[in-house]
């Protein structure tokens, strides 16, 4: 009981973390230059999806009750990349991440993790996870040393230095009381539990909720930073798409518990486009096209569609009609089918 | 992993677990020092049972709020969800501690009760063997009971008050809970009994132990322990009067089906002389191997007596059953004691009284056995303080009225109850009647509301005096919820316009009228 409250050793000299690595979201489809590269070149490189995938999901279901959160979700995440899972509230990421670590069991489907294939994710493959979740429930009366060292007892590869390396970066006071804590200071805290051990993945569920902007964005620059650095794989749930479009190699993009998109930024700007047809003009989207969204108008008639690079090239539009790019925003909501509402 | 779980146990709950060992050593202390306790023989483990009796209990109810219900309250579970710990393991390391805790804290208990007895008492094997046996049964069905219990979350109070009403009105009702199972071990025999071992209650101990276990685990990981996240949530408004009600009807269905299926067995008095009016039965016995003629004759004189009044009294009121009535005689009692029986309130009222003696009170006897047998008819409602006045008017009222035939109301009574009638006097007077019979005096405080029946017998006339008292005094009543929810939604103001069509307002008006000072005194 004592050494869990006995003062630990100095911790090691402060390796600062290399600041990271974001872009800004796209001004436009063309052009999504970084605004604020502050690492080296080579660091901020997106990770080519060549890898195999570390997690690796198939067909997996949750009910409560009758209500379906996760219905058939896959996904692939691939090593070292940087994952954004976007969705809006309720959509099922929670869910599907706490299916991820275990924590609740899938009905039906398989999830491949670091190359062990399990209905439920295993205390073993959990050790080698770091979590963050979306809110904090550490024991208020802990220290945040007290609460690195009882966190560590049930990691084999926890880094005590590493920890108050990261505690010292992330300036949250070792000795402070977690009931003393602000909210972003706590998510650091967070951060660091689930990064001292080095973890080959890291999972985070919607990290930022609640951080001010600015905290939010310093938070989500860790995290790239570090992904980046040690080639970490990272998965994150979000429902902000500037977040998700800044950080994110590739994205998932989950709805009413089902996956309505899953690839590369790049890939989803360039697949899925608006087509504005002129009044009285017929058009029925051809073979390879998915309707993600139409809505009809005394002046115009517009569909949202994703298609192939190829059949997209090979698309003529109907006379008078135009074919538009999208913002991430607004694919993202074409995607999900959320409707402005007038009140 | 587990030292991690078990330091984080301790060092959270550090306060809790020394304030237990303080409680356990200063009982253990004090009861053993008892003087009382050591003439009762059974050495130290008499001081032993009552801590199992007392301290037990506790430690293990506080022990599992901690542990469990805490950690589920607070959400913390969440939190180490999160971690690469199989969740039955967190929940057998809370299990395990707390067990541990408290067996630990009985084999000190029994060590030192052990050690101090060792020279008094001949300490055999056997003897430790059926003490830690029954001590370690005991404390397992406790925990097992508050650990499955702390997982019922915001249910949990409710299950426990309910649980610990139902013991004590089982207790109540006649059911020998302490023959059973667990209960069996903590009898009167567990300091003494030295060799034979409850194996039957030892054996019920274990499955209920693990069966309670078995509940605790399956709520902690059913649904990957979202039932008992879900129990943990707080109750909304809306959900605290329901369950309220439920409780209320669960109580009141309980209580009906109980006494439905169970029944009470009758009084058995040797030599009994017996005596039937109507409903009303009163029987006599004396507590002597041979009672002489005299107490025989006196023994007859009296049921026949009060069976007459009792049988007058219930046909008055109207009720269609009556208690029945004991009356044991005893040489050894002065002339004005009289010594309740104590009968449970289905078997009827029984008293001791000497009625042999020369300065035998035998209108004070009928009065007692009237004011008893009509508490216990009406289930103690008769008793309660908002009815009380009713009861203490009607036994002044029944025997000056000549039992309803005369009118009561004469000018001696008048003048008596004037000047004892507070000035305040109000329907809160009679709501608060005990408070009022303090301040006027028992006797005149009876008078005083026997004038208010006569008032109202003199203004409403007899019969519809008659229909309020039958109304109030002659429903018999369970001793139980059952009478209380009766008493609840008919109350006595209720039955007063009922039965007369006055409020207790318009009663008191008359009633202060009726004793106001006379416009022209006579000199």
């Amino acid at each position: 009981m004592d050494n869990l409250a006995s003062p630990e050793s100095e911790p090691a000299p402060v390796a600062p973390i290399e600041p990271a690595v974001c872009v800004e979201p796209a001004a436009s489809l063309e052009a999504a230059a970084p605004v604020e590269t502050i690492a080296p070149a080579e660091v901020v490189t997106p990770i080519e999806v060549i890898s195999p995938p570390v997690l690796e999901v198939r067909g997996l279901r949750r009910h409560f009750g009758r209500v379906p959160a996760v219905d058939g979700v896959d996904l692939n995440v691939h090593e070292g990349e940087i994952y954004g899972f976007l969705g809006v509230n309720g959509a099922g990421k929670t869910t599907t991440i706490r299916m991820l670590l275990g924590i609740i069991a899938a009905e039906e489907g398989t999830i491949s993790l670091l190359g062990e294939t399990t209905r439920r994710t295993s205390v073993a493959q959990k050790r080698r996870i770091g979590y963050v979740s979306q809110e904090q429930y550490f024991y208020p009366w802990m220290t945040c040393r007290t609460l690195g060292r009882f966190v560590g007892a049930f990691y084999p590869t926890w880094d005590k230095a590493e920890f108050s390396r990261l505690l010292a970066v992330l300036e949250v006071p070792e000795e402070r009381r977690v009931s003393q804590l602000s909210g972003g200071m706590r998510a650091k805290l967070a951060l660091a539990l689930a990064l001292a051990p080095h973890p080959a993945v890291l999972i985070l569920d919607e990290p930022t909720a609640g951080l001010d902007p600015l905290a939010r964005r310093e938070f989500m620059q860790l995290i790239v930073s570090q992904a980046r650095q040690h080639r970490r794989t990272t998965f994150f749930s979000s429902h902000l798409i500037d977040e998700v479009e800044r950080c994110a190699d590739r994205v998932g993009i989950i709805h009413q518990g089902r996956m309505r998109f899953e690839g590369a930024l790049a890939e989803l700007r360039e697949t899925v486009r608006r087509v504005r047809i002129a009044p009285g003009v017929e058009f029925t989207p051809g073979a390879g096209f998915d309707t993600w969204r139409e809505e009809s108008s005394e002046i115009e008639r517009v569909f949202v569609l994703r298609a192939p690079m190829a059949a997209w090239s090979e698309f003529i539009p109907p006379a008078g009609s135009s074919v538009e790019s999208l913002s991430l925003e607004d694919a993202f909501i074409a995607c999900v089918g959320t409707r402005v509402v007038a009140l | 992993m587990i030292r991690g779980l078990l330091e984080k146990e301790l060092r959270q709950h550090g306060f809790t677990f020394a304030f237990l060992g303080v409680l356990l050593l200063g009982g253990l202390v004090l009861i053993g020092a008892n003087e009382m306790l050591r003439r009762a023989g059974g050495g130290g483990f008499l001081a032993v049972q009552v801590l199992l009796m007392l301290f037990a209990p506790l430690a293990c109810l506080v022990l599992g709020q901690i542990l469990i219900a805490t950690e589920f309250r607070q959400k913390t579970q969440l939190f180490l969800e999160a971690l690469p710990l199989p969740r039955w393991r967190m929940l057998a390391v809370k299990f395990a501690l707390g067990l541990t805790s408290v067996l630990g804290a009985t084999a000190l208990a029994l060590a030192l009760a052990w050690w101090k007895s060792r020279h008094a008492e001949a300490m055999t094997p056997r003897f430790a063997l059926v003490l830690a046996l029954k001590s370690a049964g005991w404390v397992w069905f406790l925990f097992t009971l508050c650990f499955a219990h702390a997982f019922l979350g915001r249910y949990r109070i409710m299950f426990g008050v309910l649980v610990l009403f139902g013991i004590i009105y089982a207790g109540q009702s006649g059911v020998e809970i302490a023959a059973f199972g667990p209960f069996a071990l903590v009898d009167q025999r567990f300091a003494f009994e030295r060799l034979i071992l409850p194996e039957r209650a030892l054996a019920i101990t274990a499955g209920l132990g693990f069966a309670l276990a078995g509940l605790g685990f399956a709520l902690g990981l059913v649904r990957d322990a979202t039932v008992a996240a879900l129990l943990a949530e707080k109750m909304s408004s809306r959900e605290k009067v329901f369950m309220t009600m439920l409780v209320l009807v669960g109580l009141i269905v309980g209580t009906v089906q109980y006494d439905r299926i169970k029944a009470v067995a009758p009084v058995q008095i040797p030599g009994t002389v017996e005596t039937q009016r109507g409903v009303a039965r009163v029987a006599a016995s004396a507590a002597v191997d041979a009672p002489s003629r005299a107490e025989t004759a006196a023994l007859e004189a009296a049921t026949r007596r009060t069976a007459d009044q009792l049988g007058e009294l219930a046909e008055f009121l109207r009720c269609r059953s009556f208690p029945p009535v004991y009356i044991v005689h005893r040489r050894d009692l002065e002339s004005r004691e009289r010594i309740d029986g104590g009968l449970k309130p289905t078997q009827g009222v029984m008293v001791r009284v000497n009625l042999t003696t020369k300065k035998f009170d035998d209108p004070a006897l009928q009065e007692w056995m009237l004011r008893h047998a009509l508490i216990i008819h009406t289930g103690l409602l008769a008793a309660r303080e908002r009815n009380a006045w009713v009861l203490d008017g009607f036994t002044w009222w029944w025997a000056h009225s000549q039992h309803g035939k005369v009118n009561a109301l004469d000018e001696t009574a008048l003048t008596a109850s004037r000047s004892a009638m507070p000035a305040d006097f109000s329907e809160r007077s009679l709501r608060r009647w005990y408070s009022t019979r303090k301040k006027m005096g028992e006797k005149k405080a009876r008078q005083f509301a026997g004038i208010g029946l006569a008032v109202l017998t003199e203004r409403k006339g007899a019969e519809s005096v008659r229909d309020f008292l039958s109304a109030m005094l002659g429903v018999h009543e369970p001793a139980d919820t059952r009478g209380w929810w009766h008493d609840m939604i008919n109350p006595a103001p209720a039955r007063l316009r009922a039965a007369t069509g006055w409020t207790e307002a318009d009663l008191v008006r008359e009633w202060r009228a009726a004793l106001a000072e006379p416009a022209n005194p006579q000199p």
